[in-house]
Protein backbone atom coordinates (compact mmCIF):
# COMPACT_ATOMS: atom_id res chain seq x y z
CA UNK A 1 0.00 0.00 0.00
CA UNK A 2 1.10 3.29 -1.20
CA UNK A 3 0.36 5.61 1.48
CA UNK A 4 1.02 9.71 0.43
CA UNK A 5 0.83 11.78 3.16
CA UNK A 6 -1.16 15.02 2.41
CA UNK A 7 0.84 18.31 3.18
CA UNK A 8 0.73 21.86 2.55
CA UNK A 9 3.04 23.02 0.75
CA UNK A 10 3.58 26.90 1.23
CA UNK A 11 5.06 27.52 4.97
CA UNK A 12 2.57 30.36 4.83
CA UNK A 13 -0.22 28.86 4.44
CA UNK A 14 0.99 26.00 6.54
CA UNK A 15 1.56 28.05 9.43
CA UNK A 16 -2.24 29.95 8.70
CA UNK A 17 -4.25 26.43 8.43
CA UNK A 18 -2.44 25.21 11.51
CA UNK A 19 -3.67 27.94 13.67
CA UNK A 20 -7.22 28.20 11.84
CA UNK A 21 -7.23 24.53 12.34
CA UNK A 22 -6.70 24.68 16.01
CA UNK A 23 -8.89 27.64 16.74
CA UNK A 24 -11.83 26.12 14.53
CA UNK A 25 -11.00 22.92 17.35
CA UNK A 26 -11.12 24.97 20.20
CA UNK A 27 -14.40 26.55 19.30
CA UNK A 28 -15.88 22.79 17.80
CA UNK A 29 -14.76 21.14 21.78
CA UNK A 30 -16.46 23.98 23.45
CA UNK A 31 -19.32 23.86 21.50
CA UNK A 32 -19.55 19.54 21.69
CA UNK A 33 -19.10 20.17 25.66
CA UNK A 34 -22.01 22.26 25.83
CA UNK A 35 -24.18 19.88 23.37
CA UNK A 36 -26.12 17.52 26.46
CA UNK A 37 -26.43 21.21 28.67
CA UNK A 38 -29.75 22.04 25.48
CA UNK A 39 -30.17 18.31 24.12
CA UNK A 40 -30.84 15.06 26.18
CA UNK A 41 -31.81 13.80 22.78
CA UNK A 42 -30.51 10.19 22.91
CA UNK A 43 -29.86 9.44 18.92
CA UNK A 44 -27.86 12.80 18.45
CA UNK A 45 -25.55 12.36 21.81
CA UNK A 46 -25.33 8.32 20.24
CA UNK A 47 -23.99 9.62 17.37
CA UNK A 48 -21.70 12.30 18.28
CA UNK A 49 -20.66 9.41 21.19
CA UNK A 50 -19.69 6.74 17.84
CA UNK A 51 -18.27 9.52 16.01
CA UNK A 52 -15.66 9.69 18.84
CA UNK A 53 -14.80 6.47 19.02
CA UNK A 54 -14.19 6.31 15.34
CA UNK A 55 -12.02 9.67 15.82
CA UNK A 56 -10.23 7.83 18.53
CA UNK A 57 -9.84 4.76 16.49
CA UNK A 58 -9.03 6.04 13.13
CA UNK A 59 -6.03 8.41 14.67
CA UNK A 60 -5.00 5.28 16.49
CA UNK A 61 -4.44 3.50 13.26
CA UNK A 62 -3.15 6.49 11.30
CA UNK A 63 -0.17 6.48 14.33
CA UNK A 64 1.31 3.50 13.15
CA UNK A 65 -0.45 3.08 9.61
CA UNK A 66 0.30 6.64 8.19
CA UNK A 67 3.15 8.20 10.43
CA UNK A 68 4.98 5.09 11.47
CA UNK A 69 3.94 3.13 8.12
CA UNK A 70 3.36 -0.57 9.44
CA UNK A 71 -0.28 -1.36 8.18
CA UNK A 72 -2.21 -2.92 10.96
CA UNK A 73 -4.54 -5.26 9.46
CA UNK A 74 -6.43 -6.18 13.27
CA UNK A 75 -6.70 -3.24 14.78
CA UNK A 76 -9.90 -5.14 16.19
CA UNK A 77 -8.06 -6.82 18.31
CA UNK A 78 -7.00 -3.96 20.33
CA UNK A 79 -9.71 -2.39 20.29
CA UNK A 80 -11.86 -5.88 21.39
CA UNK A 81 -9.22 -6.10 24.61
CA UNK A 82 -9.82 -2.87 25.42
CA UNK A 83 -13.45 -3.46 25.59
CA UNK A 84 -12.94 -6.87 27.04
CA UNK A 85 -10.63 -5.51 30.24
CA UNK A 86 -12.61 -2.57 30.72
CA UNK A 87 -16.00 -4.75 31.35
CA UNK A 88 -14.28 -7.24 33.31
CA UNK A 89 -12.63 -4.57 35.85
CA UNK A 90 -15.65 -2.25 35.69
CA UNK A 91 -18.53 -4.46 36.17
CA UNK A 92 -16.07 -6.38 39.01
CA UNK A 93 -16.55 -3.36 40.92
CA UNK A 94 -13.24 -0.89 40.06
CA UNK A 95 -13.86 2.86 38.69
CA UNK A 96 -13.93 3.05 35.30
CA UNK A 97 -11.31 5.80 34.99
CA UNK A 98 -9.20 3.43 36.75
CA UNK A 99 -9.89 0.52 34.71
CA UNK A 100 -9.70 2.55 31.30
CA UNK A 101 -6.31 3.13 31.25
CA UNK A 102 -5.45 -0.36 31.80
CA UNK A 103 -7.52 -1.52 29.18
CA UNK A 104 -5.33 0.69 27.32
CA UNK A 105 -1.70 -0.47 28.75
CA UNK A 106 -3.21 -4.55 28.18
CA UNK A 107 -3.99 -3.55 24.71
CA UNK A 108 -0.36 -2.10 24.10
CA UNK A 109 1.06 -4.97 25.58
CA UNK A 110 -0.85 -7.50 23.04
CA UNK A 111 0.39 -4.91 20.24
CA UNK A 112 4.34 -6.11 21.95
CA UNK A 113 2.93 -9.70 21.65
CA UNK A 114 2.61 -9.29 17.65
CA UNK A 115 5.01 -6.78 17.15
CA UNK A 116 8.14 -8.55 18.87
CA UNK A 117 8.63 -11.42 16.89
CA UNK A 118 6.91 -9.71 13.13
CA UNK A 119 9.13 -6.38 13.27
CA UNK A 120 12.32 -8.01 12.75
CA UNK A 121 11.28 -9.95 9.27
CA UNK A 122 11.04 -7.83 6.74
CA UNK A 123 7.63 -7.62 4.68
CA UNK A 124 4.06 -7.61 6.01
CA UNK A 125 4.47 -10.23 8.80
CA UNK A 126 3.19 -7.74 11.05
CA UNK A 127 -0.04 -6.94 9.09
CA UNK A 128 -0.47 -10.54 8.58
CA UNK A 129 0.65 -11.35 12.80
CA UNK A 130 -2.05 -8.33 13.60
CA UNK A 131 -5.17 -10.03 11.23
CA UNK A 132 -4.07 -13.28 12.70
CA UNK A 133 -4.46 -12.13 16.25
CA UNK A 134 -8.04 -10.46 15.70
CA UNK A 135 -9.41 -13.06 14.01
CA UNK A 136 -7.93 -15.43 17.06
CA UNK A 137 -8.95 -13.60 19.23
CA UNK A 138 -12.39 -13.66 17.96
CA UNK A 139 -13.22 -16.93 17.31
CA UNK A 140 -11.39 -17.79 21.06
CA UNK A 141 -13.84 -15.25 23.21
CA UNK A 142 -16.82 -16.56 20.98
CA UNK A 143 -16.09 -19.74 22.11
CA UNK A 144 -15.36 -19.02 26.01
CA UNK A 145 -17.75 -16.24 26.29
CA UNK A 146 -20.85 -17.30 24.03
CA UNK A 147 -23.25 -15.18 26.21
CA UNK A 148 -24.45 -11.40 25.55
CA UNK A 149 -22.77 -9.50 28.59
CA UNK A 150 -25.22 -7.29 29.69
CA UNK A 151 -24.58 -4.46 32.23
CA UNK A 152 -26.03 -5.63 35.99
CA UNK A 153 -29.57 -3.91 37.00
CA UNK A 154 -27.86 -1.04 39.46
CA UNK A 155 -25.57 -0.49 36.79
CA UNK A 156 -28.62 0.21 34.12
CA UNK A 157 -30.19 1.92 36.55
CA UNK A 158 -26.98 4.93 37.28
CA UNK A 159 -26.89 4.86 33.27
CA UNK A 160 -26.47 8.21 32.25
CA UNK A 161 -25.43 9.17 28.19
CA UNK A 162 -23.94 12.52 28.72
CA UNK A 163 -21.82 11.24 31.18
CA UNK A 164 -20.73 8.50 28.61
CA UNK A 165 -20.78 11.01 25.81
CA UNK A 166 -18.26 13.48 27.72
CA UNK A 167 -16.17 10.20 28.53
CA UNK A 168 -16.15 9.81 24.97
CA UNK A 169 -15.24 13.29 24.21
CA UNK A 170 -12.40 12.99 26.64
CA UNK A 171 -10.74 9.89 25.18
CA UNK A 172 -11.21 11.53 21.47
CA UNK A 173 -9.79 14.90 22.25
CA UNK A 174 -6.77 12.99 24.22
CA UNK A 175 -5.69 11.12 21.52
CA UNK A 176 -5.97 14.17 19.03
CA UNK A 177 -3.40 16.09 21.34
CA UNK A 178 -0.89 13.45 22.17
CA UNK A 179 -1.52 12.65 18.11
CA UNK A 180 0.14 16.31 17.87
CA UNK A 181 2.48 16.47 19.97
CA UNK A 182 3.89 13.11 18.87
CA UNK A 183 3.57 14.99 15.83
CA UNK A 184 6.15 17.94 17.34
CA UNK A 185 8.32 15.14 19.18
CA UNK A 186 11.80 13.82 17.64
CA UNK A 187 10.63 10.36 17.67
CA UNK A 188 8.13 11.11 14.44
CA UNK A 189 11.29 12.33 12.71
CA UNK A 190 11.83 8.89 13.33
CA UNK A 191 8.55 7.31 12.50
CA UNK A 192 8.67 8.87 9.42
CA UNK A 193 12.06 7.97 8.06
CA UNK A 194 10.85 3.67 8.62
CA UNK A 195 7.69 5.01 6.81
CA UNK A 196 9.84 6.28 3.64
CA UNK A 197 12.58 4.10 3.60
CA UNK A 198 13.71 1.59 6.12
CA UNK A 199 17.03 1.10 4.78
CA UNK A 200 17.77 4.84 4.56
CA UNK A 201 16.41 5.26 7.74
CA UNK A 202 18.72 2.54 9.42
CA UNK A 203 21.69 4.25 7.58
CA UNK A 204 20.58 7.32 9.49
CA UNK A 205 21.12 5.75 12.71
CA UNK A 206 17.10 4.91 12.90
CA UNK A 207 16.40 1.80 15.40
CA UNK A 208 13.59 -0.14 13.61
CA UNK A 209 12.70 -2.40 16.17
CA UNK A 210 12.06 0.00 18.77
CA UNK A 211 10.55 3.07 16.98
CA UNK A 212 8.04 0.14 15.18
CA UNK A 213 7.18 -1.15 18.76
CA UNK A 214 6.71 2.00 20.42
CA UNK A 215 4.36 2.90 17.75
CA UNK A 216 2.29 0.31 17.88
CA UNK A 217 2.41 0.45 21.63
CA UNK A 218 1.35 3.91 21.63
CA UNK A 219 -1.51 3.03 18.76
CA UNK A 220 -2.79 -0.20 20.32
CA UNK A 221 -3.37 1.94 24.16
CA UNK A 222 -5.45 4.43 22.16
CA UNK A 223 -7.37 1.58 20.60
CA UNK A 224 -8.01 -0.06 23.42
CA UNK A 225 -9.21 3.30 25.42
CA UNK A 226 -11.87 3.33 22.42
CA UNK A 227 -12.82 -0.09 23.04
CA UNK A 228 -12.86 0.44 27.06
CA UNK A 229 -15.01 3.39 26.05
CA UNK A 230 -17.58 1.37 24.08
CA UNK A 231 -18.01 -1.17 26.51
CA UNK A 232 -18.63 1.63 29.16
CA UNK A 233 -21.26 2.45 27.36
CA UNK A 234 -22.78 -0.48 25.67
CA UNK A 235 -25.89 -1.81 27.75
CA UNK A 236 -25.61 -5.59 25.82
CA UNK A 237 -23.74 -7.02 23.59
CA UNK A 238 -21.41 -10.09 22.69
CA UNK A 239 -18.01 -9.93 23.83
CA UNK A 240 -16.80 -11.55 20.64
CA UNK A 241 -18.53 -8.60 18.28
CA UNK A 242 -15.91 -6.10 19.58
CA UNK A 243 -13.41 -8.36 17.90
CA UNK A 244 -15.31 -8.53 14.23
CA UNK A 245 -12.90 -7.00 11.17
CA UNK A 246 -15.56 -3.91 10.94
CA UNK A 247 -13.77 -2.16 13.93
CA UNK A 248 -10.43 -2.70 11.47
CA UNK A 249 -11.61 -1.76 8.53
CA UNK A 250 -14.33 1.50 9.46
CA UNK A 251 -11.08 3.11 11.19
CA UNK A 252 -8.82 2.26 7.83
CA UNK A 253 -11.56 3.56 5.94
CA UNK A 254 -12.32 6.59 7.74
CA UNK A 255 -8.46 7.29 7.75
CA UNK A 256 -7.71 7.64 4.25
CA UNK A 257 -11.67 9.43 3.22
CA UNK A 258 -9.73 11.88 5.49
CA UNK A 259 -6.16 11.92 4.81
CA UNK A 260 -4.05 9.40 6.13
CA UNK A 261 -0.80 10.84 7.92
CA UNK A 262 -2.37 14.04 8.57
CA UNK A 263 -3.79 15.00 12.15
CA UNK A 264 -7.32 16.12 11.24
CA UNK A 265 -7.66 13.67 8.70
CA UNK A 266 -9.37 11.34 11.07
CA UNK A 267 -11.57 13.52 12.41
CA UNK A 268 -13.02 14.57 9.11
CA UNK A 269 -13.58 11.01 7.68
CA UNK A 270 -14.74 10.01 10.80
CA UNK A 271 -17.71 12.73 10.68
CA UNK A 272 -18.16 11.89 6.88
CA UNK A 273 -18.13 8.25 7.44
CA UNK A 274 -20.80 8.22 10.13
CA UNK A 275 -23.27 10.90 8.10
CA UNK A 276 -23.09 8.89 4.87
CA UNK A 277 -23.34 5.84 6.90
CA UNK A 278 -26.49 6.67 9.15
CA UNK A 279 -27.91 7.84 5.49
CA UNK A 280 -27.50 4.70 4.00
CA UNK A 281 -28.63 2.52 6.57
CA UNK A 282 -31.83 4.30 6.39
CA UNK A 283 -31.84 4.60 2.75
CA UNK A 284 -30.15 1.20 1.63
CA UNK A 285 -29.60 -0.69 4.11
CA UNK A 286 -28.00 -4.02 3.01
CA UNK A 287 -26.15 -1.90 0.21
CA UNK A 288 -23.89 0.00 2.48
CA UNK A 289 -20.74 -2.00 2.99
CA UNK A 290 -20.24 -2.13 -0.91
CA UNK A 291 -20.68 1.46 -1.06
CA UNK A 292 -17.96 1.91 1.26
CA UNK A 293 -15.64 -0.29 -0.34
CA UNK A 294 -16.20 1.30 -3.98
CA UNK A 295 -15.44 4.59 -2.11
CA UNK A 296 -12.20 3.05 -0.55
CA UNK A 297 -10.59 1.93 -3.54
CA UNK A 298 -12.13 5.50 -5.36
CA UNK A 299 -10.38 7.61 -2.55
CA UNK A 300 -7.08 5.08 -2.67
CA UNK A 301 -6.93 5.51 -6.42
CA UNK A 302 -8.21 8.93 -7.24
CA UNK A 303 -7.45 10.81 -4.14
CA UNK A 304 -4.66 9.33 -2.08
CA UNK A 305 -4.42 12.40 0.41
CA UNK A 306 -8.11 12.43 1.60
CA UNK A 307 -10.46 15.01 1.85
CA UNK A 308 -7.69 17.33 4.02
CA UNK A 309 -5.55 16.94 0.55
CA UNK A 310 -9.04 17.60 -1.45
CA UNK A 311 -9.54 20.73 0.89
CA UNK A 312 -6.04 22.44 1.00
CA UNK A 313 -5.72 22.23 -2.94
CA UNK A 314 -9.31 24.30 -3.64
CA UNK A 315 -7.97 26.29 -0.90
CA UNK A 316 -5.04 26.86 -2.96
CA UNK A 317 -6.79 26.93 -6.45
CA UNK A 318 -8.57 29.71 -5.25
CA UNK A 319 -6.01 31.76 -3.52
CA UNK A 320 -4.22 31.88 -7.66
CA UNK A 321 -7.54 32.55 -9.04
CA UNK A 322 -7.32 35.98 -6.60
CA UNK A 323 -3.77 36.71 -7.27
CA UNK A 324 -4.67 35.98 -11.11
CA UNK A 325 -8.11 38.81 -10.95
CA UNK A 326 -6.15 41.35 -8.55
CA UNK B 1 43.42 4.14 11.96
CA UNK B 2 39.90 4.88 11.80
CA UNK B 3 38.88 1.65 9.81
CA UNK B 4 40.16 -1.75 9.64
CA UNK B 5 39.00 -4.51 6.85
CA UNK B 6 40.42 -7.64 7.68
CA UNK B 7 39.88 -10.80 5.16
CA UNK B 8 35.96 -9.58 4.29
CA UNK B 9 34.24 -11.74 2.07
CA UNK B 10 30.45 -12.01 1.00
CA UNK B 11 28.88 -14.15 -1.68
CA UNK B 12 25.29 -13.97 -3.01
CA UNK B 13 24.36 -17.89 -3.42
CA UNK B 14 27.12 -18.80 -5.24
CA UNK B 15 28.80 -15.12 -6.74
CA UNK B 16 31.70 -14.04 -4.58
CA UNK B 17 31.23 -10.28 -4.05
CA UNK B 18 33.59 -9.45 -1.78
CA UNK B 19 36.95 -11.82 -1.17
CA UNK B 20 39.00 -11.71 1.55
CA UNK B 21 39.08 -8.20 1.01
CA UNK B 22 41.93 -6.07 3.48
CA UNK B 23 41.94 -2.25 3.52
CA UNK B 24 42.90 0.02 6.05
CA UNK B 25 41.98 3.92 6.34
CA UNK B 26 43.87 6.62 8.50
CA UNK B 27 41.87 9.30 9.76
CA UNK B 28 41.54 12.24 7.16
CA UNK B 29 41.53 10.50 4.09
CA UNK B 30 40.54 10.55 0.98
CA UNK B 31 39.78 7.01 -0.33
CA UNK B 32 38.94 6.54 -4.12
CA UNK B 33 37.22 3.03 -4.79
CA UNK B 34 37.47 2.22 -8.32
CA UNK B 35 36.44 -0.77 -10.31
CA UNK B 36 34.47 -2.42 -13.27
CA UNK B 37 30.32 -3.06 -13.30
CA UNK B 38 29.69 -5.63 -10.43
CA UNK B 39 33.04 -5.40 -8.87
CA UNK B 40 31.97 -5.58 -5.34
CA UNK B 41 32.33 -1.67 -4.45
CA UNK B 42 28.45 -0.78 -3.36
CA UNK B 43 28.30 -4.59 -1.47
CA UNK B 44 31.57 -3.38 0.27
CA UNK B 45 30.09 -0.24 1.49
CA UNK B 46 27.07 -2.37 2.58
CA UNK B 47 29.09 -4.19 4.42
CA UNK B 48 30.93 -1.42 6.51
CA UNK B 49 27.99 0.31 6.94
CA UNK B 50 26.42 -2.89 8.18
CA UNK B 51 23.36 -3.30 5.84
CA UNK B 52 25.02 -6.66 5.23
CA UNK B 53 26.62 -8.75 7.77
CA UNK B 54 30.52 -10.41 6.09
CA UNK B 55 30.21 -14.29 5.54
CA UNK B 56 33.64 -14.17 7.15
CA UNK B 57 36.40 -11.62 8.16
CA UNK B 58 36.48 -8.50 10.38
CA UNK B 59 35.82 -5.28 10.42
CA UNK B 60 37.43 -2.60 13.35
CA UNK B 61 36.03 1.15 13.41
CA UNK B 62 37.83 3.37 15.84
CA UNK B 63 39.63 0.06 18.00
CA UNK B 64 35.71 -1.16 18.10
CA UNK B 65 35.33 -4.08 16.28
CA UNK B 66 31.85 -3.56 14.77
CA UNK B 67 31.44 -6.56 12.27
CA UNK B 68 27.94 -8.04 13.85
CA UNK B 69 26.68 -4.20 14.85
CA UNK B 70 23.81 -3.14 13.19
CA UNK B 71 23.27 0.08 10.21
CA UNK B 72 21.65 2.24 13.55
CA UNK B 73 24.67 1.42 15.71
CA UNK B 74 27.15 2.02 12.98
CA UNK B 75 25.92 5.36 12.23
CA UNK B 76 25.42 6.29 15.60
CA UNK B 77 29.35 5.33 15.67
CA UNK B 78 29.97 7.93 13.32
CA UNK B 79 29.87 5.88 9.74
CA UNK B 80 27.81 7.46 7.25
CA UNK B 81 26.66 6.90 3.85
CA UNK B 82 24.53 8.16 0.59
CA UNK B 83 23.00 5.50 -1.75
CA UNK B 84 24.19 4.65 -5.51
CA UNK B 85 20.22 5.00 -5.99
CA UNK B 86 20.01 8.97 -4.54
CA UNK B 87 17.33 7.95 -1.51
CA UNK B 88 15.97 10.61 0.03
CA UNK B 89 12.50 10.64 2.15
CA UNK B 90 10.26 11.38 -0.53
CA UNK B 91 7.68 12.96 1.01
CA UNK B 92 9.13 14.38 3.54
CA UNK B 93 10.10 18.24 3.54
CA UNK B 94 14.26 19.02 3.12
CA UNK B 95 14.22 19.86 6.71
CA UNK B 96 12.74 16.52 8.10
CA UNK B 97 14.96 14.83 5.43
CA UNK B 98 17.97 16.71 7.45
CA UNK B 99 16.80 16.72 10.85
CA UNK B 100 16.32 12.62 10.88
CA UNK B 101 20.22 12.91 10.60
CA UNK B 102 20.64 15.50 13.71
CA UNK B 103 18.28 13.50 15.86
CA UNK B 104 19.34 10.08 15.03
CA UNK B 105 23.24 10.49 14.14
CA UNK B 106 26.51 10.63 16.43
CA UNK B 107 25.33 13.45 18.12
CA UNK B 108 21.76 13.96 19.23
CA UNK B 109 19.76 16.74 18.62
CA UNK B 110 17.80 17.49 21.94
CA UNK B 111 14.98 18.94 20.85
CA UNK B 112 13.24 19.55 17.19
CA UNK B 113 13.79 22.96 17.09
CA UNK B 114 17.74 22.08 17.43
CA UNK B 115 17.53 19.50 14.76
CA UNK B 116 15.95 22.23 12.59
CA UNK B 117 18.56 24.29 13.06
CA UNK B 118 21.27 22.02 11.86
CA UNK B 119 19.47 21.03 9.81
CA UNK B 120 19.49 24.50 7.98
CA UNK B 121 23.10 24.27 8.33
CA UNK B 122 23.94 21.44 6.50
CA UNK B 123 21.57 22.29 3.70
CA UNK B 124 23.36 25.83 3.29
CA UNK B 125 26.51 23.85 3.69
CA UNK B 126 25.62 21.20 0.45
CA UNK B 127 24.31 23.97 -1.11
CA UNK B 128 20.46 23.34 -1.78
CA UNK B 129 18.67 26.80 -1.95
CA UNK B 130 15.11 25.29 -2.14
CA UNK B 131 12.50 26.19 0.15
CA UNK B 132 13.38 23.63 3.46
CA UNK B 133 9.63 23.05 3.56
CA UNK B 134 9.28 21.24 -0.32
CA UNK B 135 9.38 18.13 -0.24
CA UNK B 136 12.03 15.85 -1.08
CA UNK B 137 10.60 14.04 -3.74
CA UNK B 138 9.94 17.00 -5.93
CA UNK B 139 13.58 18.28 -6.60
CA UNK B 140 16.15 17.28 -8.99
CA UNK B 141 18.62 14.53 -9.24
CA UNK B 142 21.48 17.41 -8.10
CA UNK B 143 19.50 18.56 -5.10
CA UNK B 144 18.19 15.01 -4.41
CA UNK B 145 21.86 14.39 -3.92
CA UNK B 146 22.48 16.73 -1.55
CA UNK B 147 19.83 16.60 0.58
CA UNK B 148 21.13 13.11 1.33
CA UNK B 149 24.60 14.23 1.58
CA UNK B 150 23.38 16.58 3.69
CA UNK B 151 21.34 13.88 5.56
CA UNK B 152 24.25 11.76 6.16
CA UNK B 153 26.52 15.04 7.09
CA UNK B 154 23.85 15.94 9.72
CA UNK B 155 24.70 12.59 11.82
CA UNK B 156 28.30 14.00 12.28
CA UNK B 157 30.26 11.44 10.89
CA UNK B 158 33.84 10.37 10.99
CA UNK B 159 33.60 8.38 8.11
CA UNK B 160 31.64 8.90 4.84
CA UNK B 161 30.89 6.85 2.01
CA UNK B 162 29.82 8.35 -1.39
CA UNK B 163 28.69 5.86 -3.45
CA UNK B 164 28.75 7.72 -7.33
CA UNK B 165 27.54 10.62 -5.36
CA UNK B 166 29.06 12.27 -8.67
CA UNK B 167 27.19 10.26 -11.49
CA UNK B 168 24.99 11.99 -13.47
CA UNK B 169 26.44 15.58 -12.80
CA UNK B 170 27.40 18.05 -15.34
CA UNK B 171 31.17 19.06 -15.58
CA UNK B 172 30.32 22.12 -13.92
CA UNK B 173 28.41 20.38 -10.86
CA UNK B 174 31.13 18.12 -10.81
CA UNK B 175 33.67 20.86 -9.98
CA UNK B 176 31.40 22.08 -7.24
CA UNK B 177 30.89 18.84 -5.78
CA UNK B 178 34.74 18.43 -5.60
CA UNK B 179 34.94 21.34 -4.10
CA UNK B 180 32.54 20.46 -1.31
CA UNK B 181 34.34 17.03 -0.41
CA UNK B 182 37.73 18.79 -0.06
CA UNK B 183 36.08 20.94 2.24
CA UNK B 184 34.36 18.32 4.04
CA UNK B 185 37.79 17.03 4.57
CA UNK B 186 39.11 20.21 5.99
CA UNK B 187 36.11 20.17 8.53
CA UNK B 188 37.78 16.44 9.74
CA UNK B 189 35.89 13.96 7.87
CA UNK B 190 37.44 10.90 6.91
CA UNK B 191 35.84 9.84 3.37
CA UNK B 192 35.71 6.89 0.95
CA UNK B 193 33.89 7.47 -2.80
CA UNK B 194 33.16 5.03 -4.92
CA UNK B 195 33.12 6.82 -8.93
CA UNK B 196 33.36 5.74 -12.43
CA UNK B 197 34.85 9.29 -13.31
CA UNK B 198 38.41 8.01 -12.77
CA UNK B 199 40.20 11.39 -13.98
CA UNK B 200 37.85 12.84 -10.59
CA UNK B 201 38.78 10.37 -8.68
CA UNK B 202 42.56 10.40 -9.24
CA UNK B 203 42.67 14.18 -9.08
CA UNK B 204 40.69 14.41 -5.25
CA UNK B 205 42.24 10.90 -3.62
CA UNK B 206 44.85 10.75 -1.56
CA UNK B 207 44.80 6.64 -1.93
CA UNK B 208 43.33 4.48 -4.58
CA UNK B 209 41.70 1.45 -4.08
CA UNK B 210 41.10 -0.93 -7.28
CA UNK B 211 38.54 -3.37 -6.96
CA UNK B 212 37.68 -6.17 -9.78
CA UNK B 213 35.44 -9.55 -9.46
CA UNK B 214 35.05 -8.98 -5.56
CA UNK B 215 39.22 -8.43 -4.99
CA UNK B 216 41.27 -5.90 -4.28
CA UNK B 217 43.89 -5.59 -7.29
CA UNK B 218 45.61 -2.56 -6.15
CA UNK B 219 46.21 -0.06 -4.12
CA UNK B 220 48.62 2.81 -3.73
CA UNK B 221 48.66 6.69 -4.68
CA UNK B 222 46.58 7.68 -7.64
CA UNK B 223 49.80 7.51 -9.79
CA UNK B 224 50.38 4.04 -8.83
CA UNK B 225 46.90 2.41 -9.22
CA UNK B 226 46.61 4.38 -12.86
CA UNK B 227 49.95 2.72 -13.65
CA UNK B 228 49.52 -1.10 -12.27
CA UNK B 229 48.71 -3.45 -15.37
CA UNK B 230 46.46 -5.04 -13.26
CA UNK B 231 44.15 -2.06 -13.36
CA UNK B 232 44.88 -0.98 -16.84
CA UNK B 233 43.82 -4.69 -17.82
CA UNK B 234 40.40 -4.65 -15.23
CA UNK B 235 39.09 -1.87 -15.33
CA UNK B 236 40.77 1.14 -17.81
CA UNK B 237 40.94 -1.93 -20.86
CA UNK B 238 37.57 -3.22 -22.02
CA UNK B 239 35.13 -1.25 -20.00
CA UNK B 240 36.73 2.56 -19.61
CA UNK B 241 33.28 4.24 -20.15
CA UNK B 242 31.81 3.08 -17.02
CA UNK B 243 28.04 4.54 -16.60
N1 LIG C 1 21.66 -8.09 -2.72
C1 LIG C 1 22.28 -8.77 -3.69
N2 LIG C 1 21.84 -9.99 -4.04
C2 LIG C 1 22.45 -10.70 -5.00
N3 LIG C 1 23.52 -10.27 -5.68
C3 LIG C 1 24.00 -9.06 -5.39
C4 LIG C 1 23.40 -8.25 -4.38
N4 LIG C 1 24.11 -7.09 -4.30
C5 LIG C 1 25.08 -7.17 -5.20
N5 LIG C 1 25.02 -8.36 -5.87
C6 LIG C 1 25.94 -8.81 -6.91
O1 LIG C 1 27.25 -8.66 -6.40
C7 LIG C 1 28.13 -8.19 -7.42
C8 LIG C 1 28.77 -6.92 -6.95
O2 LIG C 1 27.77 -5.90 -6.97
P1 LIG C 1 28.04 -4.43 -6.48
O3 LIG C 1 26.74 -3.73 -6.53
O4 LIG C 1 28.75 -4.47 -5.19
O5 LIG C 1 28.99 -3.91 -7.61
P2 LIG C 1 29.53 -2.44 -7.87
O6 LIG C 1 31.01 -2.56 -7.91
O7 LIG C 1 28.94 -1.50 -6.93
O8 LIG C 1 28.99 -2.19 -9.35
P3 LIG C 1 28.43 -0.85 -10.03
O9 LIG C 1 29.61 -0.10 -10.50
O10 LIG C 1 27.60 -1.35 -11.15
O11 LIG C 1 27.63 -0.13 -9.01
C9 LIG C 1 27.30 -8.04 -8.68
O12 LIG C 1 27.46 -9.17 -9.47
C10 LIG C 1 25.89 -7.95 -8.15
O13 LIG C 1 24.97 -8.47 -9.08
MG1 LIG D 1 27.73 0.12 -7.04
Amino acid sequence: MNIQPAEIKNPKSKIRNTLSVWIALAGIVAGLVSIPQWTTNANALNLLFLIFIFITMSQSWNILGGFAGQISLGHAAFFGIGALVMRVLWIGGMEFFIAMPIAGVVAALCAFVVGIPTFRLRGAYFSIGTLALAEALRLTIANVLPTVSTMPARYIAAFDLAQRYYVALAIAVITMLATYLLMRSRWMLGWLAIREDEEAAQATGVQLLWHKLAASGISSFFAGLAGAVFSFQQVSYYPSSVFVATWTFDPVLIAFIGGVGTLIGPVIGAIFFIAIREQLVITLPSLHPIIFGIMFILIVLVFPGGLVDIGTRLQQWMQKRRVKSS
Amino acid sequence: MLLKLENLSKSFGGLKAVRELNVTVEAGEIIGLIGPNGAGKTTLFNLITGTYKPDAGRITFRDHEITRHNPSSRCKQGIARTFQHVRPFHHLSLLDNVAVGCVYGRQTARSRGEAERIAREMLQLVGVHESPQVHAGELTLMNRKRVELARALATQPYLLLLDEWMAGLNPSEQREALGLIRRLRTQGITIILVEHLVKAVFDISDRVVAMDAGEKIAEGTPSQVANDPKVIEAYLGPDMGGE
